[in-house]
C-alpha cells in the first residue's frame, strides 16, 4: 500500500505536479532526518543533510526506477551523503545529549530514568563506532532493511557487508561495555560521596 | 561447543539464521558459559535497544524550507501516457493485415490466391463499398486505440504509446493510397491484383 502510493506520488511528480513533493517529504523526513541525525550527532547538521537528501532526490526523480523500494533509494541517497560528509570533515562526532526526547507518560519516574538511561547508553555506543559500523547498525537494526538492500544502498558485495556488521556488532558490544564500566565507576563515586 | 563458536552463533542468531537445533546448543553453552552469557546480554540490550529507538523529530519548518529550495516546474505538466499489452496485439494484427492486403493487390507473385484471400475477406468486410468500409475501420480504430491509451498501464510507457499512434497513422495512410488508386485504375476492385500496372 505504501509502496504503491510512493509510486503514484513520483509518477505525479514527474507529470508535472511538483507540489505533490511534500507528501514524499512528509512520509520519508523522520527516517532520513534521524540517520542523518545519528550520523552527524548534531542538528544543524542533520538538518542540512537530510534537506540535500530530498533536494537531491527530487532531481532524480526521473531517473529513479521503480523495480526498487523508494525507501532503498531514498537511504542510499542519505547514506552516501553521511559518508561524504564525514570524508570531507572527518568530524568526530559528540555524544548525543539531551537531544533525545523519550516520551513515557504512563511510565514512573524510576522507569524513565532507567530507560533514558539505558537508551542514552546505547546511543553513545552507537556515536563512538566508526562511521562505516555506525551506518550498518543503523541501517540493519534500526532501519530493518536486509542484507541485500544494505549491499544495493552501500554498494558493497553482500559478503563484507555481513562480515562488516559482524565486526561492527562486537564493536558496539566492547564499547556499550566500556561506557556501563564508566558510568559504574561514576555512580560509585558519587555514592561515596 | 568452544565459545568461538558460539561467538559466531551470536552474531548468526541476531541476523535470524539458526536452525532450532543450533540454537538449542547456543543457549545451551550460554547457561554454562557465564563469559559468553555476559557478551550476549550487553549485545542483546544494545540491539533491542536500537530496535527500539525513537526517530528524531524534523524541525518544523523543514518540509517548507525544502519546498522553497525546488524548482515546482522542474518536470513539465504532461498527461500520463500509458501503454497496454492489448493495444500491441491490436496494431500487430492491423498492421499484418493491412500489410497483406497491399500485398496480395500489387503483388506479381501468385494472383488467384491473392484474389481467393480478398474474397475470403469479404464475407466479413463489404469490401465492394470500400469507402464506407474505409471510414468504419477508421472511425472503430480510432474509439478502440482512445480507449486504450486511457486504460494504459506504466509498462511500456510513453515512447511506445506514440510508437503505435504513428504507426496506426501511417497504416492508415497507405491503406487510404491504395484505396485511390484501385479506384483511378480500374472500376473493378478486385480482381487478383496488379490492374494499375495495366
Amino acid at each position: 500500500m505504501g509502496l504503491d502510493r510512493d509510486i503514484e506520488i513520483i509518477e505525479k511528480i514527474r507529470n508535472g505536479d511538483g507540489e505533490l513533493f511534500h507528501e514524499l517529504i512528509h512520509r520519508y523526513k523522520r527516517a532520513v532526518y534521524s540517520l542523518c541525525m545519528r550520523m552527524t550527532g548534531n542538528e544543524e547538521d542533520a538538518k542540512d543533510l537530510a534537506q540535500e537528501t530530498f533536494i537531491k532526490v527530487y532531481h532524480g526523480l526521473d531517473k529513479y526506477n521503480s523495480a526498487y523500494k523508494f525507501s532503498t533509494w531514498i537511504l542510499k541517497i542519505a547514506s552516501n551523503l553521511c559518508v561524504d560528509y564525514h570524508r570531507k570533515r572527518k568530524v568526530q562526532t559528540l555524544p548525543l545529549n539531551d537531544q533525545l526526547g523519550i516520551h513515557q507518560d504512563t511510565a514512573s519516574a524510576e522507569d524513565i530514568y532507567f530507560h533514558k538511561t539505558n537508551k542514552f547508553e546505547i546511543e553513545r555506543a552507537i556515536q563512538s563506532l566508526p562511521v562505516e559500523y555506525r551506518i550498518l547498525i543503523m541501517l540493519y537494526h534500526k532501519d530493518g532493511l536486509s542484507y541485500d538492500e544494505i549491499s544495493k544502498i552501500l554498494n558493497l558485495p553482500m559478503s563484507k557487508v555481513k562480515n562488516r556488521l559482524h565486526r561492527a556488532r562486537k564493536k558496539l558490544k566492547e564499547k556499550l561495555k566500556y561506557i556501563k564500566e564508566e558510568e559504574s565507576i561514576w555512580t560509585a563515586k558519587e555514592l561515596q560521596i | 561447543m568452544d565459545c568461538k563458536r558460539a561467538s559466531d552463533m551470536m552474531n548468526r542468531y541476531f541476523d535470524k539464521d539458526l536452525s532450532p537445533i543450533e540454537k538449542s546448543q547456543f543457549f545451551e553453552h550460554l547457561s554454562e558459559c557465564s563469559t559468553c552469557r555476559l557478551e550476549f546480554d550487553i549485545l542483546e540490550e544494545a540491539l533491542l535497544g536500537i530496535e527500539t529507538l525513537e526517530d528524531f523529530q524534523a524541525p518544523e519548518d523543514f518540509e517548507l524550507e525544502i519546498m522553497g529550495q525546488i524548482d515546482l516546474n522542474l518536470y513539465p505538466l504532461r498527461k500520463p501516457n500509458k501503454i497496454k499489452t492489448g493495444s500491441i496485439v491490436f496494431s500487430i494484427v492491423f498492421a499484418v493485415l493491412i500489410s497483406t492486403f497491399i500485398y496480395f493487390q500489387y503483388s506479381s507473385v501468385n494472383r488467384y490466391v491473392g484474389h481467393y484471400f480478398v474474397m475470403f475477406i469479404k464475407k466479413w468486410v463489404n469490401i465492394e463499398n470500400i469507402y464506407s468500409t474505409f471510414s468504419n475501420v477508421i472511425s472503430t480504430s480510432t474509439i478502440i486505440l482512445a480507449q486504450m491509451l486511457q486504460d494504459m498501464t506504466s509498462l511500456w510507457e510513453k515512447s511506445m504509446g506514440l510508437y503505435l499512434v504513428i504507426i496506426l497513422g501511417l497504416c492508415s495512410i497507405f491503406v487510404f493510397i491504395q484505396i485511390v488508386l484501385v479506384k483511378l485504375t480500374s472500376g473493378e476492385v478486385f480482381k487478383g491484383g496488379r490492374l494499375y500496372e495495366k
